[in-house]
């Protein structure tokens, strides 16, 4: 009698457990995904060890990129800030002068260098003058979205904030590179055991400083800006003798906001913070006795710096023009230091990023201004390099039609891409096993699964209405949403 | 003699409602050309028509600003008009949807992914020569053609040129398919074949679901009966097996009186039959069986109904075979289709027998078959 | 479970343990009285089809809890129906003989 009772009694107790085991997992399945401190590169400190991925198995002699013909460094002016930047001085006056050049005079009236970009690139001035309709557009309709935009666009503003203006951190340099670079040099140097610990030194002190990746590249002269210098200005110059090696340094940018692109995030919080690390870097590795020059978003860059962290072994680039990484995906802004300091480079790394682009085309789909390439191979020779195009007029055009208060960035191809993703089991998986499968069968099956499953609005649901609905990618959190903190 | 004439009023009271549903869809007026042009003009924008599928934006000095082609193309479940803005040489700037009788998801979809924008900067006399290849949306392909082939056509159309439509049919492995699996289901029925019919059986079943179903993913549904009742035929170029499908699977049943579709071609059906094996299905008899079946029936002559009102046969679909053989569709359908999954393990068919709207369509052929017969008889 | 307790978490792994104890010795109690012959590759598969549902529960939990519902719905729907149907065949399999026994 006792005995068959306890017999029943662990037959249902089995049963139950069993049952509780499966909610177990459901309830560590859920904590895992909605953990805030799974995101990479937010870690409980800065040294994080979990957020590194193990890049040995995949190191390779060459980077990824395919090389085609002879390399040609980037003239600034195909940098569209500096391009508007300049075409804006001519067509709007300062001081109440006349200006300088109007759309009526036709673009043969242009000087040279603008001339020659928008001649080799025909619809870039078009474009142009859309982007500032749109930008007018998006002023007027400002008001409208004020309010259901009202923390966000505080936040943005509160990171841009040191940005801004003369007092920046980093400071710009000033005059040639020869004097800016080496001011504030420290006499005394002591003897480095060997660039190898260089190299380790900085990046362990990197993180220190908050940097989520950090890598040592060469510095290859076709990824050097022609054209015009900061602290000179205008001028065609040979690559300065000391800029030996870049310290690479990467952050994401706050994830949740992230997600909720394009009207609640900002590019300002992940720029503001790369200012600081790569500025006290700037001062870390002036005081062991060697120069540096920091080079910082948004626009305050020598150095083209996707290719530069390519080489660097960060990651490979992806179709949407942006660095990927396998710990942050495409939620990758960049900021380097260019040194003399004695620095063994990092190895680039294969983890099958191109190869995943050319089936995947999600951020083509989802582009609001349908900037970026949907060719199935990388379609262009662009400066001696095969690649995807990006439409950058396009891109921002759409910087300039989202719903936000002025033209603060769309983000939307970080957002979407497969690889931005979070820090934990389910993801981890894919990242650990799709690089080592050769047959490239289970991307095509996370790929399907990433398409099927997931929702992706569609590109031009992220515009204003008209065009589409102000939809974000994923849902802002609560902490950016104004209704939950302010009566409307 | 009761059953003969309940017969017979039945088939005609069905057809009538259908056939006045599809009057009554017809009348609704369709929105005039110039009305949809109007729409993708920019305020203060004049145009002139050239004729009815060209268009001419002018500036305010009467000079031609840009060129409006409109012309249409053969969707999956519709036609889609399509406007494309070219410059004056002939440079396609944009693609504007006009009018839509297409299976909206797959058009929104197409639309949404910046489809359209693939064709910015083609000439649109080359994108005519078919030179050019244009990759189709994911999940939309006969849409993406569609869009394609309208552009083309409004082109040629407005130019005055010959568009050769290249008449070529194209059939391949899927017409080999459907035909073979449709000979297999005349084999198995036969008696004297009884071992060898199992295995034919078993061979059929496991042929459709993988590629009628999973390869091809287009069993019959009930929207592709009510575009071919309302004449509209999908482009025989592209997918010729999914029109051979229903000729078949109707011609059968109204010849043998026997659902050879459903019995052995459906993928669908197939799968719960592989399932019930599985799980050692049993045949289950509900008592009030005939009023299930009402219901059914019921609901199937209401969806077409309402699609024929609308004049969107899409808007029919409510089956799971799109849930389970491409995994798309709304959450409701992939409930159900959990549902009839689950079930199939332990009972036969359930999908078939009280969800299925194709078994309805071939319950009316069959009765529609017995009704004619009767008649002669008499 | 609970990611950033230092106690909880091993508490809740160490019960998690303990459920799983419990579970193998109670199925292991029901095949028996349904007079099942288990043997070492009966038991990795029954229990290789507990963890592969166990996963995928998880896997869909953790999509929900990245605010993908639908995503995680999906998840556990397609190789959850996938998982249900191995089960009922495995389950039938294990009972085969036993039904027969029965018929006897
Ligand atoms: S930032 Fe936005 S507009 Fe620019 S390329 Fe990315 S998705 Fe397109
Ligand atoms: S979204 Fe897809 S195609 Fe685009 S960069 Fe990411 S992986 Fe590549």
């Amino acid at each position: 009698m006792d005995k068959i009772n306890r017999r029943k009694f662990i037959k249902s107790a089995g049963l139950a457990g069993g049952a509780l085991s499966l909610a177990g997992v459901a309830g560590a399945g859920y904590s895992a995904g909605a953990d805030k401190d799974s995101f990479t590169g937010y870690g409980r400190t800065a040294y994080g060890e979990d957020q590194f991925f193990n890049r040995k198995p995949f190191l390779v002699d060459k980077p990824t990129y395919v090389q085609e013909g002879e390399p040609v460094r980037i003239t600034s002016i195909e940098d569209i800030f500096k391009r508007n930047g300049e075409l804006s001085r001519l067509m709007f006056s300062r001081n109440g002068d006349q200006p300088a050049w109007k759309p009526s005079d036709g673009l043969d009236a242009l000087p040279g260098y603008l001339r020659a970009y928008y001649q080799a690139n025909p619809g870039a001035f078009d474009e142009f003058i859309k982007a500032m309709q749109k930008g007018r557009e998006q002023r007027t309709n400002w008001d409208k979205y004020r309010d259901k935009y009202f923390i966000a666009d505080a936040w943005s503003n509160a990171h841009s904030s040191p940005i801004r203006g003369r007092s920046s951190f980093p400071a710009e340099p000033q005059g040639k590179p020869e004097e800016s670079d080496f001011r504030g040099v420290n006499k005394k140097r002591l003897k480095l055991k060997s660039p190898r610990h260089g190299s380790e030194l900085l990046k362990k002190i990197c993180y220190s400083f908050g940097a989520s990746l950090a890598g040592i590249a060469k510095v290859k002269k076709e990824w050097v800006y022609q054209g015009s210098l900061r602290g000179i200005g205008r001028v065609d110059y040979e690559v300065p003798s000391h800029w030996k090696y870049a310290v690479v340094i990467a952050v994401p940018h706050e994830w949740d906001s992230m997600y909720a692109n394009p009207t609640y995030g900002t590019s300002y919080d992940a720029y503001s913070k790369l200012r600081f690390i790569a500025g006290k870097m700037e001062v870390f590795i002036k005081e062991l006795g060697y120069s540096a020059r920091p080079h910082v978003p948004p626009t305050s860059y020598d150095l083209v710096m996707p290719p530069l962290a390519i080489d660097a072994g960060m990651g490979e680039q992806g179709r949407n023009g942006i660095l990927i990484t396998p710990e942050l995906g495409a939620n990758t802004r960049l900021a380097a230091i260019t040194t003399d300091m004695p620095l063994e480079p990092d190895k680039p790394i294969d983890i099958g990023v191109s190869k995943f682009c050319k089936k995947c085309r999600i951020c083509a789909e989802e582009c609001p201004g349908g900037a970026i390439s949907f060719k199935d191979t990388p379609g262009e020779v662009i400066r001696g390099y095969r690649r995807w195009k990006i439409d950058q007029n396009k891109c921002f055009t759409v910087w300039n039609s989202v719903a936000t208060s002025h033209a603060r960035g769309c983000r939307v191809c970080l957002s979407v891409c497969p690889y931005s993703r979070k820090n934990n089991w389910i993801h981890n998986f894919a990242r650990e096993a799709d690089p080592r499968d050769p047959t490239g069968l289970l991307a095509s099956g996370l790929l399907a699964m990433q398409k099927k499953f997931f929702t992706y609005p569609g590109g031009q649901e992220y515009l204003p209405p008209p065009d589409g609905n102000n939809r974000t990618f994923g849902e802002a959190p609560g902490w950016l949403r104004t209704e939950e903190w302010f009566d409307l | 003699m009761k059953k003969r004439i309940i017969d017979l009023v039945t088939v005609l009271a069905v057809a009538s409602v259908i056939i006045a549903a599809a009057v009554v869809g017809k009348k609704i007026a369709k929105k005039n050309d110039l009305e949809l042009i109007g729409s993708i003009l920019k305020p203060g924008e004049e145009y002139e028509a050239v004729n009815n599928n060209k268009w001419l934006i002018l500036h305010e000095s009467g000079k031609v600003k840009d060129c409006i082609y409109s012309g249409e193309g053969r969707g999956y479940n519709g036609n889609v008009q399509v406007a494309a803005v070219t410059d004056t040489a002939g440079i396609i700037m944009s693609v504007h949807l006009l009018a839509n009788k297409e299976t909206p998801s797959f058009v929104s979809k197409i639309f949404r992914r910046n489809f359209t924008d693939r064709f910015k900067g083609l000439p649109a006399s080359d994108l005519a020569g078919s030179e050019v290849i244009i990759d189709a949306v994911a999940g939309a392909t006969i849409t993406s053609n569609a869009i394609k082939e309208a552009i083309i056509v409004g082109y040629s159309a407005g130019e005055g040129l010959k568009h050769n439509h290249s008449f070529k049919i194209n059939a391949g492995w899927p017409e080999l398919l459907v035909l073979l699996l449709f000979i297999l289901s005349v084999l198995i029925s036969i008696k004297r074949l009884r071992a060898a019919g199992k295995y034919l059986q078993w061979i059929s079943w496991g042929l459709s679901v993988i590629f009628l179903g999973f390869v091809l993913g287009q069993p019959l549904t009930l929207p592709r009966f009510i575009t071919v009742f309302t004449g509209y035929l999908p482009d025989p170029r592209s997918e010729l097996y999914v029109l051979i499908l229903p000729v078949l699977a109707i011609g059968f049943i109204l010849i043998s009186g026997k659902n050879n579709y459903c019995m052995s071609v459906c993928p669908f059906g197939a799968m719960q039959e592989i399932l019930g094996a599985v799980g050692n299905a049993s045949e289950i008899r509900l008592k009030r069986f005939s009023l299930v079946k009402y219901i059914q029936w019921g609901i199937t002559l209401l969806a077409v109904i309402i699609a024929l009102i609308m004049n969107n046969p899409s808007i029919a679909e409510y089956s799971v075979f799109g849930a389970f053989f491409q995994l798309t569709g709304a959450t409701v359908i992939f409930i159900l289709l959990m549902l009839s999954i689950i079930m199939s393990l332990f009972f036969r068919r359930p999908w078939c027998r009280y969800l299925c709207p194709v078994e309805g369509v071939m319950t009316y052929f069959r009765t529609l078959r017995r009704a004619v017969i009767n008649i002669f008889r008499q | 479970m609970f990611n950033n307790s230092n106690i909880l978490e091993p508490l809740f792994w160490i019960i998690m343990g303990g459920l799983y104890t419990v579970f193998i010795i109670g199925l292991a109690m029901w095949l028996k009285d349904m007079k099942v012959k288990m043997n070492w590759w009966k038991w990795s598969l029954t229990l290789l089809w507990f963890i592969l549902l166990s996963i995928t529960v998880a896997g869909g939990f953790t999509l929900i809890g990245e605010n993908e519902l639908r995503a995680g719905l999906l998840f556990m729907a397609v190789p959850g129906a996938v998982i249900i149907v191995a089960g009922v065949a495995l389950g039938r399999f294990l009972l085969r003989n036993t039904n027969e026994e029965k018929d006897n």
